[in-house]
């Protein structure tokens, strides 16, 4: 994969999505930015949707293991 | 760039041919009274003032601070002390790392507001331990999320082969610089291929070392889970020289775990005897332009690599660093981006706000994921002590190149640079990128991976490709 460039418009539930984060957290962005990052958004969803395709067991530990 | 230089008639001719390299001649030279230190460093404040306004690479230059240095060298030599192993030495660093004094912007406007830094970073203090000299801080990509090198606030780093093009990023002061024979030494920061693109772009060479193996005390962050920090030199054994001055652990930084480190200065002569060396395929030789696999394949020959391996799964590796570092990355400016939105360059701001949008259950899997990647890898080291793979899909685009075309579609510029060293940084995997020149005017580089520890390995792989003439910093056009 490499993510293209998206052709087809967002889907509306991924705006829908980052909108409503964007407001929950007060991130400011004007209207003319928000195209911008909701084309980021959608790509990071493709790549999240391959991240979580991908078949663990429940035992799976992450990377980052805190040692005291 | 904010400048104290002022010029001097009393370089001496010597100085300015040494001056830019090899920094173990420089050190050579200093140690046996041959040149004096302050005069290696006016001839490199004299190139810097000479050639930086078409590089863009310096953001400050600390001419008092290195002359005050230098002075204090020589007045040591005088007395009869012994230098240390980069005596003389001119380096330079991203301006992520704080110099004591200077502000350290970490390639933003935002940062102008800090206070000056009061202490040097960890690595700076190592390398001056070993005689080295700082000139300045170098141009970079804000917060380092980048790899073109290009910045809204200090103007674009160019790229020291043809100035019309990018000089890679994000530490990409660093590669315009070393590129350019302004310092022979730069450091720089790698998260997710940020020493090894504007490696492969200004054509020098670059060591990404394992994750936690260099200290990143007193350096502005960018991803946790990812952020390494290296040297870029002229030639391996500089490389390997600054890289040894830095080792040893440093309670100041917590995620490096103490584990031994040998200088492999004195490993470099053994080459790549007994090495067993193979070359990345599957995405590793997908979509990237012909220049980047013929590096590879030239490399390969030298090395004497037969077997082609795979890594598998590693679109998944990249994505799960593509979305980590877009939700660490956000973690940490989730107040800049609420107060200060504007003053973010929106190519970075965009990115960022994006990544406050990812679901948790995401990056919890990511990093599960990574740590299954890891044991793949591992897995492959088993058999080869280095995997070849290209350091970039393409030589540097021009600058402000927003879209190429790869594998016949038109992809972003920006995210697509690091298609090959995202999914190897993300397992924190040493790799050394080596530049190949092939006589076209942009040089491109490879990656020489080993396993986790071991940048001594890749470093003689790097020094077998030197010793056979296929690596090296080809000169600047300036």
């Amino acid at each position: 994969m490499s993510e293209v460039i998206p052709t087809e418009g967002p889907d509306t539930r991924l705006a829908t999505h980052l909108d409503a984060t964007l407001d929950l957290l007060a991130l400011p962005v004007e209207p003319e930015l928000r195209e911008r990052v909701l084309m980021h958004f959608t790509i990071a969803a493709q790549m999240g949707d391959l991240v979580m395709s991908f078949p663990m067991s429940d035992e799976a530990e992450p990377a980052p293991v805190y040692v005291p | 760039m904010s400048a104290d230089t002022t010029k001097t008639d009393a370089v001496s001719l010597d100085a300015n041919d040494l001056a830019a390299g090899p920094a173990l001649t420089i050190a050579a030279a200093v140690r046996g009274g041959e040149v004096s230190a302050r005069a290696i460093v006016e001839a490199t404040l004299e190139r810097i003032a000479q050639a930086d306004p078409l590089l863009t690479a310096f953001t400050h230059v600390a001419s008092e601070r290195a002359r005050t240095r230098a002075d204090a060298l020589d007045a040591a030599r005088a007395k009869g002390e012994a230098l240390g192993p980069l005596a003389g030495v001119p380096f330079a660093v991203k301006n992520l790392f704080d110099l004591a004094g200077v502000v350290t912007v970490a390639g933003s406007k935002i940062n102008r507001d800090h206070a000056p830094a009061s202490r040097d970073a960890a690595l700076v203090e190592r390398l001056e331990a070993a005689g080295a000299i700082c000139v300045g801080a170098l141009n970079m990509g804000e917060y380092a999320y980048d790899f073109t090198g290009e910045n809204a606030h200090d103007g674009d780093s160019r790229n020291p082969h043809d100035l019309a093009h990018m000089s890679g990023g994000s530490s990409g002061g660093s590669g315009a610089a070393v590129g350019g024979k302004l310092v022979p030494l730069a450091l720089g920061s790698d998260t997710n291929g940020s020493i090894r693109v504007p490696s492969s772009f200004s054509g020098i060479f670059g060591l990404k070392p394992t994750y936690g193996r260099l200290s990143r005390a007193r350096t502005f962050p960018f991803v946790a889970s990812f952020d390494h920090l290296g040297p870029f030199a002229r030639n391996v054994a500089d490389l390997a020289s600054a890289y040894d001055a830095m080792l040893g652990h440093d309670r100041d930084d917590e995620a490096m775990p103490d584990i031994p480190a040998s200088p492999t200065l004195p490993e470099l002569p053994r080459g790549a005897d007994g090495l067993r060396v193979a070359v990345l395929g599957g995405w590793f030789a997908k979509a990237g332009m012909p220049q980047a696999f013929a590096a590879v394949a030239r490399a390969a020959k030298v090395l004497g690599a037969v077997d082609t391996v795979e890594l598998p799964e590693v679109e998944r590796a990249r994505a799960s660093a593509f979305i980590i570092s877009m939700a660490e990355g956000s973690s940490l400016h989730i107040d800049r981006l609420r107060e200060r939105g504007p003053d973010f360059d929106p190519a970075v701001r965009e990115r960022l706000l994006a990544g406050a949008a990812l679901p948790g259950h995401w990056i919890v899997k990511a990093q599960k994921f990574r740590r299954w990647f890891h044991a793949r890898a591992l897995e492959l080291f088993a058999q080869y002590d280095v995997l070849i793979a290209p350091a970039t899909p393409v030589p540097a685009p021009l600058s402000g190149q927003k879209t190429f075309v790869l594998d016949g579609k038109e992809m972003l510029v920006r995210p697509n640079i690091g298609i090959y060293t995202q999914p190897i940084s993300f397992i924190g995997l040493p790799v050394a990128a080596v530049p190949i020149p092939s006589g076209d005017p942009l040089p491109i580089a490879v990656q020489l991976i080993a396993a986790p520890w071991r940048e001594d390995i890749a470093l003689r792989a790097a020094a077998a490709l030197e010793a056979a003439g296929i690596a090296y910093a080809p000169e600047p056009v300036l």
